[in-house]
């Protein structure tokens, strides 16, 4: 079989239910091999049922999750052993040092370069001696950073990595995130932080009351940013001329000035404008937290495409 | 000690091995201390033993043969193995048991461990390990207490009779530490664990001491776990090898229990 054909991840109609009530829905989605893919939603949206579904924590209600073209059921051991993980809310052995817990996982994993488990913990300041239950919640997440890439894994999932780091760290696993990558190792990342979705995936799915509602490249989601336009204008303009326009929000007239908000194309707006005497035109991008917000917020059965 | 699931449970368990150790060594040293005292004084007791043995009331805290106090295994049967040793036992076993699958699952450590290319048959049966070994370094330190006490006030006693005699007790509380564990691999909930394991030892306890004495409850005294442990006065035979296989079906049945149970249902998050 041709491996860089097998996705990393692949849930197949992935549905688990707890009783009568849905917490996640036919899940399908695809991860190919070195794709940093992020997974976005509300909190209880479905996310962490998701990903500990995938890695056989729990079963799926129907539908299957496989990864590296492995059931993740049957053959969970062999998943394992090529696998990183880092769960949300950072549940850890209190009364164990940094260095116990990775010795720990570091023997379970029967992973064999110490020096590397020893070069993350210099990168990220991380206090190996003291007892993590004394740790601050940042200093805690970075002892389950080491963990999940400690093993050179050739797939990280992590539920909301950054969750207590300060933003030197965030940045340091940014960039560590990004090596991970160019050495072929896929990274799947459930998350709630825009920016930082935005800063690091190539591709997202959003989920929203567990059902999936988009799967796109953060690319294609750029064209749907908003963008804040000051259009000045040469004499008094009438709202009407504008307000018919595709994609126009939130149109205001003060004086001379026109403010509004555009989704995606402005070249509408600026063939419209161009009737008129233009002397100046500013545009401001907010980044994709209003286009997830949109996601969030509309009902899945409205999105426009 | 962190290379494997076993180790790295005991090596969590080592201060509290340690009290326990403590406590059980200071529970039998110190009664052992006291028999010749009460062998000295065995002429003003003897009223009130005789009282006491016919007192269904007493007989939940004596069990043995209070009568037969005297004799170096009749003091140790009624002292030690009938009430207190097995006791502490049967505490410290639903403790770890309860702690080990349900323990770590209601800390959330669990989604930890499954993350590890471990199968779920793998943790169980080395969590389970673990248990049974706490157990057997209890069991250790127990019949090094009792050779201390032997030899200090110099008893004249089949040394192996109490070593027997501890092993067995050893093994009734494994059954209650066994029955603590697959409940909390089945429901992943330590109270529930706990709470319904410590019930099932109180009544079977309490049937046991009883039983004899309540003619309806007579015939149910051998599903009481506490029938099975074979105290002091084994004289003619030693250790019941079919008590001791009931004990080890038991404790079977309870690790198979679990390991099906676990290997089927969803992990909690704690």
């Amino acid at each position: 079989m041709d491996s860089v054909n097998i996705p990393v991840v692949e849930f197949t109609n992935l549905t688990k239910m707890y009783g009568d009530v849905i917490a996640v829905e036919n899940v399908n989605l695809e991860v190919s091999e070195g794709e940093i893919f992020g997974y976005l939603g509300p909190n209880g949206s479905g996310k962490t049922t998701t990903i500990r579904t995938a890695l056989d924590f729990i079963r799926p209600s129907s539908g299957s999750a496989a990864i590296f073209g492995l059931d993740s059921r049957a053959h969970s051991t062999e998943i394992k052993l090529r696998l990183g993980y880092l769960p949300g809310d950072l549940p850890i052995y209190e009364k164990m040092t940094g260095r116990e817990f990775l010795t720990y996982l570091f023997n379970l994993r029967g992973a064999s370069n110490w020096d590397y488990v020893h070069g993350l913990a210099e990168r990220f300041d991380a206090d190996l001696e003291r007892l993590i239950g004394k740790l601050s919640r940042g200093n805690k997440q970075k002892i389950g950073l080491i963990q999940a890439f400690m093993n050179e894994p050739e797939l990280i999932v992590m539920d909301e990595p950054t969750s207590g780091l300060d933003p030197l760290m965030q940045q340091e696993f940014y960039s560590l995130v990004e090596e991970t990558r160019e050495r072929g190792c896929t990274v799947f990342i459930s998350s709630h932080i825009v920016p930082e979705v935005e800063r690091l995936c190539d591709r997202v799915a959003i989920l929203r009351e567990g059902t999936l509602i988009t799967l796109e490249e953060i690319r294609t989601l750029r064209e749907r940013a908003h963008h804040r336009i000051t259009l000045e204008f040469g004499e008094p303009v009438p709202i009407s001329a504008f307000s018919n326009i595709s994609g126009i929000r939130d149109v205001q007239a003060e004086g001379l000035m026109l403010r509004c908000t555009i989704v995606g194309s402005a070249d509408a707006l600026v063939k419209c404008a161009s009737q008129f005497e233009v002397l100046s035109i500013q545009s401001e991008d907010d980044g994709l937290e209003d286009v997830f917000l949109d996601f969030y917020q509309t009902e899945s059965h409205d999105l426009a495409k | 000690m962190l290379n494997n699931i076993i180790w790295k449970t005991l090596w969590d368990q080592r201060r509290s091995l340690s009290w326990w150790s403590i406590g059980f060594a200071g529970l039998i040293i110190s009664i052992m201390l006291f028999y010749p005292f009460f062998i000295e004084n065995i002429d003003s007791y003897a009223g009130l033993l005789q009282d006491a043995s016919d007192d269904p009331l007493m007989r939940i805290f004596a069990g043995g043969d209070l009568l037969d106090m005297a004799s170096p295994a009749g003091f140790i049967n009624v002292e030690l193995m009938a009430f207190m040793v097995p006791l502490l036992y049967v505490a410290f076993a639903i403790t770890t048991g309860s702690a080990a699958i349900a323990g770590e699952e209601s800390r959330g450590t669990l989604d930890f461990l499954l993350s590890n290319p471990v199968t779920r048959r793998q943790i169980i049966l080395q969590k389970y390990g673990a248990m049974v070994g706490g157990v057997v370094i209890l069991t250790l330190i127990n019949v090094a207490s009792f050779g201390v006490g032997v030899v200090i006030v110099n008893m004249e006693i089949n040394f192996w009779r109490i070593v027997e005699a501890t092993i067995s007790t050893g093994l009734l509380g494994l059954v209650f530490g066994a029955m603590a564990f697959s409940l909390g691999a089945t429901f992943g909930k330590r109270g529930v664990s706990v709470g319904i394991t410590s019930g099932v030892a109180v009544g079977s306890y309490l049937l046991h001491a009883l039983g004899p004495l309540v003619d309806w409850l007579e015939p149910f005294t051998k599903i009481s776990p506490f029938y099975y442990q074979d105290q002091v006065d084994m004289t003619k035979a030693g250790l019941d090898p079919l008590h001791t296989a009931f004990f080890v079906f038991a404790g079977i049945l309870f690790l198979s229990i679990s390991v099906v149970f676990f290997e089927r249902r969803d992990i909690g998050l704690g």
